[in-house]
């Protein structure tokens, strides 16, 4: 990151400079473009409302590449973008004199990210210009702007019991903390959140899976509704969508409203399922960009969410008064601006938990920022286990695994009872439209809310956010010290001490909170 | 007889007690040599705990003071003494990390009561006040009581999930821990006599209560095992 003076001096040398943001809604127009959308109150809420996929086809457009899926071995970034932090000692002109020349177009600043972005010539190679650059000695690290992944695995909808608070005993927890307070806020940096009751304009493009063509669904007037196991007066703190640069981070996808419930559903209400901190305040903040925010024309690749994106949300959640921060994503790059983000936070009092990656049957890759995450006091790399305590089949493994928490599993042959965990989410029938054949894809419905067990480290990492809510609660407000002792009272589980598998073992509530007394 | 007047006849009985057995105590000739005496006595003391830091950790304090008392059988300088004493205090449930505690505000209550025997040589008195220094050593139970009461709160809890697949963690509600732990002590001091059957000391006790502490709670973090310590105490014997 350059120091002001000398970023103006950069700016000034470089030619053609643009902002890089991606266009923020535009409210009150008459005409939705794609990659635009208006937002407003919602005039209907249905939440329980049925679904009809619209059949015609709206006519041609551009057709564009639609990947969606689990995070796969090989990195993906954002093209044309590298993200570098210069030193404070950096050379204006030397630098700007080499950005020249390894291509760079332009150099943005984004509010939150503590980094500034590059725009590169089209076709150059964005981690070759970031090797390039890494290896100047006036630039602290240079990356790639990659592409992270939802850690999650879906399952069947419907399960009927909440396994995963019964092995952690959360009923004696809550007799010890009644899921922490509204004293504290838990940033869900995700997919965005089901938090509000809206009506939002969209233009759907056309665009292809694989050699599967879909028709352009044009403009379309879509209504959204809080989850109402979720929200409630005052229950959602400072939404932002570093997707689409405003402050609606609607959830497309429902990974985002999943992990928010696992965090704080609301509980003892007669409605729906638990979560483990629920009198806390949720800061959605969405990240992640999916099929439809790519099919609105939000961003030209997907899917996921780019290091930037994440980075400034995680600033951004500190800045805004986040004191626990969730992120169920990952992708096997590292990103040292991601890391720099999370020594922020930690420096700024806020704990970290991250899902391990869901690797383990492909590849075992290292998955980050969980990976590079770990070593810093505060922030946790958490793997999952299954209703038997085992390890979740997909479950990362590696010495980077910190914690272990419910993940849920694949079901065996027959059993369809209770390996998911259970959250109030978006209906995935009714917003993944676009897996249907294109004779039956329509428009989504983002108002369709139904109690749904997904798996994935992206379900056991809000059970560590959770805790550690309740625990700055309780007291305990260092986030170095919440890492401390969510290990010190994890119940080992594999061989005797750390290991690859659990790291510490599955977190413990119920000691946790309760702490030390003279004799136990 | 009104309220007043109860309270009023109560004390001149206290009073009346009082002044009977300092009556026989001064009109009582003292034992003659190789008889048994026998005494009881009261004390009071403060305790320092071997265990200083986990102490300090919930308590707030090292050590606090002590209260009991008990009874001795002397033949020539030999005696034998048994002794009940109380320590209670309140604290809170903590966890440490790097040398500091943070408050989990949870109220706990610690009480110890240790009993103890000793055998001990009492020297013979001299100088212008009579001072007898005296010494020992003896073992006893340290019965150790912990609670924190955290109980289930109010209203009903989701409901439990039938199928879990294995036990739940912890305990269901509340801590309660009592332990009776074996001790062993050493003790010295002198005593000097008020009266012919009333005397005055001052005495230092260590004990030792090895494996009490450590495998849990903050102990185990700090490193400590014995639930023993220093105490001093002042102790007021009746008897011959």
């Amino acid at each position: 990151m350059l120091a002001p003076g000398a970023r103006v001096a950069v700016l000034g040398v470089l030619a053609g400079m643009r902002l890089l943001a991606y266009r923020p809604a535009g409210l009150g127009q008459e005409v939705v473009q794609p990659g635009a959308r208006v937002v407003r109150p919602a005039a209907v809420t249905a939440v329980d409302g049925g679904y009809e996929p619209a059949a015609e086809d709206p006519g041609p457009g551009a057709a564009l590449t639609l990947a969606p899926g689990v995070p796969s071995a090989r990195p993906r970034y954002v093209p044309g973008e590298v993200i570098v932090k210069f030193l404070p000692s950096a050379v204006p002109e030397s630098a700007a004199r080499h950005l020249r020349a390894l291509g760079v177009r332009a150099l943005t600043r984004p509010r939150f990210a503590g980094a500034d972005v590059l725009e590169l010539e089209p076709g150059a190679d964005p981690e070759a210009v970031a090797r390039a650059l890494a290896a100047r000695p006036d630039v602290e690290y240079a990356q790639a702007s990659y592409l992270r992944q939802p850690l999650f695995v879906p399952n069947d909808p419907y399960f009927a019991q909440q396994w995963n608070l019964a092995i952690l005993n959360m009923a004696r927890a809550w007799d010890i903390n009644d899921g922490a307070s509204d004293a504290v806020v838990v940033a869900v940096i995700d997919s965005g959140v089901a938090f509000a009751d809206l009506d939002v304009d969209f233009n759907a493009r056309a665009f292809r899976i694989g050699e599967t063509r879909y028709p352009a669904l044009g403009a379309l007037d879509l209504p959204f509704a809080a989850a109402p196991d979720l929200a409630g007066p005052g229950r959602f703190v400072a939404p932002y969508d570093f997707v689409w640069g405003d402050e609606y981070p609607l959830d497309f996808d429902g990974h985002g409203t999943h992990v928010a419930g696992t965090v704080g559903q609301l509980t003892d209400n007669g409605v729906g399922v638990a979560g483990v901190a629920f009198n806390v305040r949720i800061m959605p903040l969405k990240v992640i960009g999916g099929p439809w925010d790519f099919i609105f024309g939000a961003f030209d690749e997907c899917c996921g969410a780019s290091d930037m994106a994440v980075a400034e949300a995680v600033r951004y959640a500190v800045l805004h008064g986040a004191r626990v921060l969730n992120l169920s994503l990952g992708g096997p790059s590292e990103s040292p601006l991601i890391v720099d983000a999370l020594r922020h936070a930690v420096d700024h009092g806020a704990f970290v938990a991250i899902a391990a990656g869901n690797e383990f049957g492909v590849g075992n890759v290292p998955i980050h920022p969980a990976a590079s995450g770990a070593g810093i006091d505060g922030v946790m790399s958490v793997g999952a286990v299954n209703h038997r305590l085992a390890r979740a089949s997909y479950s990362s493994v590696g010495r980077y695994v910190e914690i272990a928490a419910p993940g849920g599993d694949l079901n065996p042959p027959g059993d369809h009872s209770r390996s998911a965990v259970l959250q109030q989410t978006l209906d995935y029938r009714a917003i993944r439209t676009f897996l249907s054949p294109p004779e039956r894809y329509g428009p989504p419905r983002f108002d369709v809310l139904r109690i749904v067990g997904v798996h994935g480290t992206s379900m056991a990492a809000p059970h560590v956010a959770g805790l550690a809510a309740m625990l700055m609660t309780q007291g305990i407000t260092d986030p170095a010290a919440i890492e401390a002792a969510i290990k010190y009272f994890a119940v080992d589980l594999g061989p005797r001490g750390r290991d690859a598998e659990f790291g510490y073992g599955l977190i413990n509530p119920h000691a946790t909170l309760r702490g030390f007394g003279l004799s136990r | 007889m009104s309220p007043g007047h109860l309270r009023v006849a109560r004390r001149l009985r206290r009073l009346g007690i009082c002044a009977s057995i300092f009556l026989v105590g001064t009109v009582a000739p003292p034992p003659a040599a190789g008889q048994v005496a026998v005494r009881g006595f009261v004390q009071a003391g403060l305790l320092r705990f071997a265990a200083d830091e986990s102490f300090t950790a919930i308590t707030g304090r090292p050590g606090a003071a002590v209260y009991g008392g008990g009874g001795q059988i002397g033949v020539a300088s030999l005696f034998v003494q048994g002794s009940v004493e109380r320590y209670a205090a309140a604290g809170r449930r903590v966890f440490v990390f790097e040398d500091r505690v943070f408050d989990l505000g949870i109220p706990n209550r610690i009480t110890i009561v240790p009993v103890q025997v000793t055998a001990g040589y009492r020297m013979t008195r001299r100088g212008r006040w009579r001072l007898a220094g005296y010494g020992g050593g003896g073992l006893g139970a340290y019965r150790f009581a912990e609670s924190a009461p955290f109980g289930p709160r109010t209203g009903d809890p989701p409901e439990a999930p039938a199928e879990a697949a294995v036990p739940p963690l912890g305990p269901p509600y509340g801590d309660e821990v009592r332990e009776t732990h074996r001790s062993y002590h050493v003790l010295g001091g002198v005593e000097a006599p008020l009266l012919p059957w009333l005397w005055l000391g001052g005495e230092g006790q260590w004990t030792w209560v090895p494996g009490a502490l450590g495998e849990g709670g903050a102990p185990a973090v700090f490193g400590e095992t014995d639930l023993g310590g220093l105490t001093l105490r002042v102790k007021l014997s009746v008897g011959y």
